[in-house]
């Protein structure tokens, strides 16, 4: 029961905390009207204040519009439309495979391309940028043919443009497919070269005698007669003319070559004889010479698929086939063989001493490749975000 | 058996319950793996921070409820209280799970700066209702601090009256043992007593007074002693009194200038982010 009248002495007055302190509610009002002030109403007052109202730092791209918001984003209560960025940049073709050609995903340049956070991610460059679609890109694009892919963890095997099947078709093969093979006119053993000693017993060849890097140091260059083959493989073709070698080339050149310096030959022993009696001598000679090259234990036949056809009068009997190799078999990955200089040209292509074969793979399979790299954050491991090996599909 | 406080109300289930479900919201933050980086703006950031706002107008509501409708709704403040503790702790962790960890000189890192030293403050409040109830009781003695004021003045009346009906010496003495008992804040703050009188200053006291206002000179100083015991009970309750309530005056302005805050960040962010996702 309350009493009826209750006078508060000073000392009981001073003995609450409320005596000594503003009002509880004044001191909130305050508060909430101040923070109102700083947090809302100063940076409204002008564009110049908002620095404190951005999410967080500018990348080094856009530093000179920092202070102008509208620059990039829509008027109030707009984030940035795809216009605005194509008011600088050239966004015709660009992601034509995942934006312009997939409407439906109903991306943005901004799904990609994340600004506010430094420099860290306009450009991304880690491996969510492709598996938050390639994980489940049966899903996002039905009848696709690429397998989902979450991480390098579950990464298939390597595919290579190269041969399979019956008959063998050029398609992208995966290298755990047992029937994968290259296709090439061309006759080559690794293991016969690699496994040649000198006479103090050391090889005479290692692999950069032939393969030679190319000049961004990334691949190696082709390789070709000239700067490889011809250093130990002359192209003899008669006993009277050593020191007389035939220019690479193809067949018809051969034939002009053999029969040129045969003619020149038996002209220097012409003296009286009968002009049609040489000729038919040159003729039969180049004939033999050419058939010598061109068969099984010629010189051309060695490293070549050669075939025999009808000839058009004076053309040689013979057609070297083309080497018909795929420039690059997988086209579309990035290999850095200069940050890989530490390691033998054998400990990851393993099966040199082994191929007897211009047809064999001797890529590496993905297993080596996980020896070291592993999925950004796994221990003692070089992280290998997608972009890693891959270059982004649109920007070719 | 202690007794179940607000913290620990059955068995702790808002401490279970807050810190499985943080559990979880973090298992699915370190599974969620963005383009660019983790940060407020992802489809999961956005959905942490819708949490967190709820959260935050949970804990807001609580301050309403207790001030204009004790008893109304379902179950008592107290129930209430379980989850208004362990969910303003949980947002400590769920805002920069929001957030990606990302924290900078801006509005948006003020927001939670000021959440932060609200549930500090908080906390602290709940050490005091935890604390101090207990002490209180301890040191009641039986007396209403009515009767102990009332006390106060009656002896500073008697001893009015011994100081006018005795010599100078009498007055001058009385004069050394008066305290104004007019606590200043910091006083009641820190709980410091005025200063007891010792036996020896006493004594010394009363050597300068004539010898037949001896035994009046000993009741005056046995009056004065005991005001001034009196006041320093009073001083010592009233301190932790003022340490159960003083946490509210940071607590209660913070809170809403977080929410006055954290409301300004979704203004803004939504401002310049317009469709969501």
């Amino acid at each position: 029961m309350k009493p009826e009248h209750h006078v508060v002495s000073e000392l009981e007055q001073r003995l609450d905390v409320a005596h000594h302190l503003p009002s509880l509610r004044r001191i909130w009002i305050g508060v909430a009207v101040a923070a109102l002030g700083v947090t809302v109403v100063w940076p409204m007052s002008a564009p110049t204040r908002r620095g404190g109202v951005s999410s967080g730092a500018i990348s080094n791209h856009h530093r000179l519009i920092e202070a102008q918001c509208e620059q990039c984003h829509a008027p109030a209560f707009g984030s940035v439309p795809d216009p605005k960025c194509a008011a600088c940049h050239s966004v015709g073709q660009h992601a034509v495979s995942s934006v312009a050609g997939h409407q439906e995903l109903d991306a943005r340049c901004t799904s990609c391309h994340k600004e506010h956070h430094g420099e860290e991610t306009l450009i991304p460059s880690d491996s969510p940028l492709c598996t938050n679609c390639h994980s489940h890109i049966d899903r996002i694009a039905p009848g696709s043919l690429q397998p989902g892919i979450s991480d390098f963890e579950h990464h298939p095997e390597f595919a290579v443009l190269a041969w399979s099947g019956d008959p063998p078709q050029l398609k992208k093969v995966r290298l755990d497919d047992p029937d994968v093979r290259d296709r090439t006119h061309l006759k080559f053993s690794h293991d016969g070269h690699l496994s040649q000693l000198a006479a103090d017993g050391k090889p005479v060849l290692a692999c950069s005698s032939c393969h030679q890097p190319t000049t961004d140091g990334n691949s190696m260059q082709p390789i070709s007669y000239a700067r490889q083959c011809e250093r130990c493989h002359h192209i003899e073709f008669d006993g009277r003319l050593e020191g007389t070698f035939v220019p690479h080339g193809d067949a018809a050149g051969v034939k002009g070559f053999v029969t040129a310096q045969l003619a020149k030959l038996h002209i220097e022993t012409l003296h009286d004889g009968d002009r049609s009696e040489t000729r038919d001598l040159v003729a039969k000679e180049s004939l033999d010479a050419e058939i010598g090259l061109f068969t099984p234990g010629g010189a051309c036949f060695k490293c070549h698929d050669v075939e025999e056809v009808t000839p058009a009068s004076n053309a040689s009997r013979f057609k070297v086939l083309s080497l018909d190799r795929q420039a690059r078999l997988m086209p579309a990955a990035v290999f850095r063989h200069p940050t890989h200089r530490l390691v033998e040209c054998e400990s990851c292509h393993a099966g040199v001493r082994k191929s007897t074969s211009a047809s064999d793979i001797l890529l590496p399979r993905i297993a080596r490749c996980r020896e070291c790299h592993a999925d950004s954050g796994t221990p003692a491991m070089v992280d290998s975000p997608c972009l890693e090996c891959h270059r982004y599909h649109a920007a070719k | 058996m202690s007794a179940e406080t607000f913290v620990s109300q059955r068995r702790f289930l808002w401490l279970w319950a807050c810190s499985l479900a943080l559990l979880a919201l973090g298992a699915v933050y370190l599974l969620d793996h963005p383009i660019g980086s983790r940060y407020g703006g992802t489809r999961l950031g956005l959905i942490y921070g819708g949490i967190s706002a709820a959260g935050i107008g949970f804990l807001m509501w609580y301050g309403i409820r207790k001030r204009h409708s004790y008893r109304s709704g379902r179950g008592t403040l107290k129930r209430w209280l379980g989850p208004h503790v362990w969910i303003g702790a949980s947002l400590v962790l769920l805002v920069p799970m929001h957030s990606g960890f990302h924290l900078g000189w801006n509005v948006h890192a003020a927001a939670y700066l000021l959440m932060l030293l609200t549930v500090v403050s908080g906390i602290w409040g709940a050490y005091a209702y935890l604390r101090f109830p207990a002490e209180m009781t301890n040191r009641r003695e039986g007396l209403t601090t009515r009767a102990c004021v009332d006390e106060i003045d009656s002896i500073s009346r008697d001893l009015a009256v011994l100081a006018k009906t005795n010599s100078a010496a009498f007055a001058a003495a009385t004069a050394r043992l008066e305290v104004e008992v007019k606590p200043s804040f910091a006083r009641i703050m820190f709980g410091r007593p005025f200063h007891a009188f010792s036996k020896q200053e006493l004594s010394e006291l009363l050597g300068t007074l004539p010898k037949d206002e001896y035994q009046a000179g000993l009741k005056m100083t046995e009056l004065a002693s005991r005001r001034i015991q009196i006041a320093n009970r009073l001083i010592k309750e009233a301190s932790i009194v003022v340490h159960m309530r003083i946490w509210l005056y940071f607590h209660l302005p913070l809170s809403f200038g977080c929410a006055v805050a954290a409301a300004a960040h979704i203004f803004w962010v939504l401002f310049y982010r317009w469709p969501l996702l």
